[in-house]
């Protein structure tokens, strides 16, 4: 028996920007949109969503008189991505 | 990239997986400080060998102030990178760290060196800081050929501890080819083809 994925991270972007999340400190909207080639609005709603879940935290801020957005994995949104991982492993596992 | 949950758990790993790689080759480029200290030490070494044997300079160890030229250099790099980073990885900001701290014990070395005119352990100290720096970098940066001649460095050191002011200075010269010139063209190469 394998549990159900996580409807919240069994989304293309959404699992994208944690992938990315996971691997690093620390990430600009701006490095999320270059690397998931997402659309900005896309994106922002999708981050929005993973904030709303508490798997991720944003930081609104200015730097050099421009408004940045900060994106950063939380411990919470790193357990449900290890147990996505454990899931979808155990499903390919049992559907080998 | 859409936003699809009907995608497979195939495709779902084949994501995970992409990212990740993506991350990883967004870590910062580390060649510019090997090579420009690398550079630096060597020729300030050289040239201070060279003013105490060939010159009647009273005062070879003035090659030495070329270091600051490395100090300014590497603090407005710092500078403009930190404007232009738009992610930090957890190895990045180790290196910083890590180069804060090191700039901290080369300060601190300098001073003791000067207060107790302990010149003479002055290089072979030196050189023992450069394959400890090189083995702990090499292996932060998963970069393993700098962990190797950093360990390299250990026998030259050895070798610096019986030998004669002077020659330290070719030693030194020769620690720092190994362990910070070398790989950080090495390093360099590396960085170019994977921005490309």
């Amino acid at each position: 028996m394998f549990k159900e994925l996580d409807p919240i991270l069994h989304s293309q972007l959404r699992l994208a920007v944690m992938s990315l999340l996971i691997s690093v400190k620390e990430a600009e909207f701006t490095f999320l949109k270059e690397k998931t080639n997402a659309t900005a609005g896309n994106l922002s709603v999708q981050i929005q969503k993973l904030k709303e879940a508490g798997y991720i935290e944003i930081i609104k801020q200015f730097k050099d008189n421009y408004p940045q957005t900060i994106c950063k994995i939380t411990s919470f949104g790193v357990n449900a991505f290890e147990e996505y991982v454990k899931n979808l492993q155990s499903y390919l596992t049992n559907h080998k | 990239m859409e936003d699809n949950q009907k995608f497979s758990a195939e495709q779902s790993l084949q994501v995970i997986q992409a990212m990740i790689q993506k991350a990883k080759h967004d870590v910062a480029n580390n060649s510019f400080y090997l090579l420009l200290w690398g550079w630096l030490i060597f020729i300030a070494a050289l040239l201070n060998f060279g003013l105490m044997k060939f010159t009647r300079f009273e005062q070879p160890y003035l090659a030495w102030n070329l270091v600051w030229l490395g100090a300014i250099a590497s603090i407005i790099k710092g500078i403009k990178d930190a404007k232009k980073i738009t992610v930090k990885t957890f190895v990045g900001e180790t290196m910083k760290v890590f180069g804060i701290s090191q700039a901290i014990l080369y300060f601190g070395l300098f001073f003791f060196f000067g207060k107790y005119d302990l010149w003479i352990v002055a290089f072979p100290l030196y050189i023992l800081v450069y394959a400890v720096t090189c083995f702990f970098m090499g292996a932060l940066m998963q970069f393993p050929l700098l962990k190797w001649t950093g360990l390299l460095c250990l026998p030259i050191m050895v070798i610096a501890v019986y030998v004669s002011f002077d020659w330290q200075l070719l030693l030194m010269a020769l620690a720092i080819l190994i362990s910070y010139i070398i790989p950080g063209h090495v390093l360099s190469v590396k960085e170019k083809i994977q921005n490309k």
